[in-house]
């Protein structure tokens, strides 16, 4: 039996509102998605005339079936290339995400070769590094299926070629961390994709379609003189047989991939990790389903957080933790598939017992050795004379210093409000939690665009009155829309997402689920044993 | 009996939906104050009549200050 009674009505019009509301929101990020994934088909014909697999089979045919897969950075550089939700292209030319390749977690990157060839997007090096940053972190084998044109020489920008160099560092991090590093060569890697291959621990490559060589012929020619075939140049044969950069050949795209599989097989990877003791479980009491229509897309209509608690955890069964003292922060102790952990929950801003409230039990969590879990919907830390006397900024302080020194999992989701330096002591972006997602109704950012728009308006006005002018009232109102709906585009998920300020978006009745996969991922991590060294693997 | 409805945060008043002589069930909102991004309803606490109302939207109102008054318990 669970202790919570919920009161949600589903046969209430507010229930019904919400959902549509909801899964218009949930529509036009699967919208993003498929258009993605229809642009890239596009080239089928271009695939199959090479006898290529698409990308997105090759993602199928590495991944165990049936297993879950993790997306990651789905979303990366939606609303960078176009500010038009409808014709934005997410994902920055990559598929990302944590899955299991022949029983074993691995983090994956596919280089989605049939949007521009593979060309870089300005955010494609940021997503490279922030999988290969996971890689790390969670010590997951990382994967990279290498077809990239390179950086299109039309959009070249000195910070990102310059930045770029901490994709090549991360990968020497891995592998002297112990964290095997595989690419698999199925087109061209030219230029700095080239050192992808070479900084790998293995390479798989294809015959006939796998280069990688530091200038293409056509850059040969145009800095030496040099004329070129591209087989002798780069191709797969001339590197497994005179180079030594390729490892194994396949005869195609397929090949390449059980070649993959079947090597990560052999690393025996889990022989260094505690096995899981599987333990029971039941499913919330609950449906997942009904958080469409229990939370409203708009922050600033109330709800009871803890209807959502109950609709993520093992039997909808929770404990809140001083659930009489600063109420609207909310923390309970609960378990997802049988995970032990804390939950840090907000029905609104954060007043100093709520703060000092959230402090303690992220400590107690640490000593238990328990992650922690915070569904970020704050508008904030509450502001006036009242809550200034009363300490707020030393009591937020304390709730900023809990969340950056506790050393358990710590993982994050927007599911609303984001606000000010509420977004800080919830395990915001710049407390490097290990997850961090966001449901598509979420809003991040320093103020609401109406907060801003009045704090400038009333510093106008009072700038007039000391210099004795009027108020240009609509000037003034002019100024005011635009700062809202520049505060309000950037707040915005699928701006933020975009942006990669989080790991990706979630359809919130995936919540559980996610949580579940992003929990086992952190225990696997926390319980494998790595064997570094302090040079990485050389290549001989 | 006259029973006192409390604004229970530092806000703006945003919407008032009960009028003066209106019967409000319990927990039944009477107005929604706007504060700190978010509009929170003020509801009442017992079945009753609204017999004043000592706020007008836009109205800054401070916490814990009254902002209705409701007749209860068939007076």
């Amino acid at each position: 039996m669970p202790s919570f009674q919920s009161s949600l009505s589903t046969a209430s019009p507010a229930y019904a509102d919400n959902r549509e509301d909801m899964l218009a929101l949930i529509d036009t990020l699967n919208r993003a998605r498929s258009r993605a994934e229809a642009v890239s088909e596009k080239r089928r014909p271009r695939f199959s005339e090479r006898g290529q697999l698409t990308p997105r089979e090759r993602l199928q045919r590495l991944l165990d079936p049936g297993m879950p897969f993790l997306d990651m950075y789905g979303l990366a550089n939606f609303l960078v290339d176009t500010p038009d939700r409808e014709a934005s292209i997410p994902g920055a030319s990559l598929l990302a995400g944590i899955g299991f390749v022949s029983g074993i977690r691995v983090m994956i990157l596919v280089d989605d070769s049939g949007i521009s060839a593979g060309a870089a997007t300005p955010t494609t090096g940021e997503k490279i590094e922030a999988c290969l940053d996971v890689a790390l972190r969670h010590k997951l084998p990382f994967i990279h299926l290498v077809e990239s044109a390179g950086a299109d020489l039309f959009a070249y920008r000195v910070e990102s070629w310059a930045r770029a160099g901490g994709m090549f560092y991360r990968h020497a991090l891995l592998s002297a961390a112990g964290i095997p590093t595989i690419t698999v060569l199925h087109g061209p890697a030219t230029a700095g994709g080239a050192y992808m291959p070479g900084m790998s621990d293995y390479v798989i490559a294809v015959k006939g379609r796998g280069r990688a060589s530091l200038g293409g012929a056509a850059l040969v020619r145009a800095a030496t003189g040099e004329i070129s075939d591209e087989e002798e140049l780069a191709g797969t044969d001339m590197h497994a047989t005179v180079s030594g950069l390729v490892e194994y050949t396949a005869e195609d795209d397929a090949e390449s991939l059980f070649l993959a599989r079947q090597l990560v097989e052999r690393l025996d990877w889990n022989a260094r990790c505690e096995q899981v003791t599987p333990v029971s479980f039941e499913e919330p009491c609950f449906a997942p389903e009904e958080i469409a229509g229990l939370v409203p897309v708009d922050y600033r209509k109330p709800y009871d957080v803890r209807e959502i608690i109950a609709r993520i955890t093992d039997a909808s069964n929770f404990e809140e933790f001083k659930s009489r003292y600063g109420a609207s922060t909310v923390c309970a102790h609960a378990a997802i598939y049988g995970n032990a952990c804390g939950i840090i929950a907000n029905n609104g801003p954060i007043d100093p017992d709520g703060a000092t409230k959230a402090a303690q039990f992220m400590q107690l969590c640490d000593q238990a050795d328990m992650p922690v879990i915070f569904l970020s919907n704050t508008t904030g830390y509450m502001v006036g004379k009242k809550y200034e006397q009363a300490g707020m900024i030393k009591h937020g302080a304390k709730m900023i210093q809990a969340v950056s020194n506790i050393d358990v999992p710590r993982i994050t989701l927007y599911i609303g409000a984001s606000f000010g330096a509420g977004n800080y002591g919830m395990c915001g972006i710049g407390y490097d939690p290990d997850f961090l997602f966001t449901w598509p109704n979420a809003t991040t950012g320093v103020m609401g665009g109406e907060q801003a728009a009045l704090t400038m308006e009333q510093v106008a006005r009072s700038g007039a009155r000391r210099r004795g002018q009027d108020v240009d009232e609509d000037a003034l109102q002019a100024q005011n829309q635009k700062l809202i709906s520049y505060f309000d585009n950037q707040s915005d998920a699928f701006y933020t997402s975009g942006r990669m300020l989080d790991q990706g978006m979630i359809d919130p009745r995936d919540t559980r689920r996610v949580l579940g996969f992003a929990l086992a991922t952190c225990w696997e991590s926390r319980h494998r044993t790595l064997r570094g060294n302090s040079y990485g693997i050389a290549r001989m | 009996m006259l029973v006192d409805i409390i604004a229970e945060v530092t806000g703006t008043v945003w919407t008032v939906s009960a009028v003066v002589g209106q019967t409000l069930a319990s927990d039944e909102e009477v107005l929604v104050i706007e504060s700190m991004k978010m509009e929170i309803p003020i509801c009442t606490g017992e079945i009753g009549t609204l017999q004043e109302l000592l706020v007008v939207k836009g109205d800054v109102v401070q916490e814990g200050a009254v902002i209705a008054r409701l007749e209860v318990g068939g007076a």
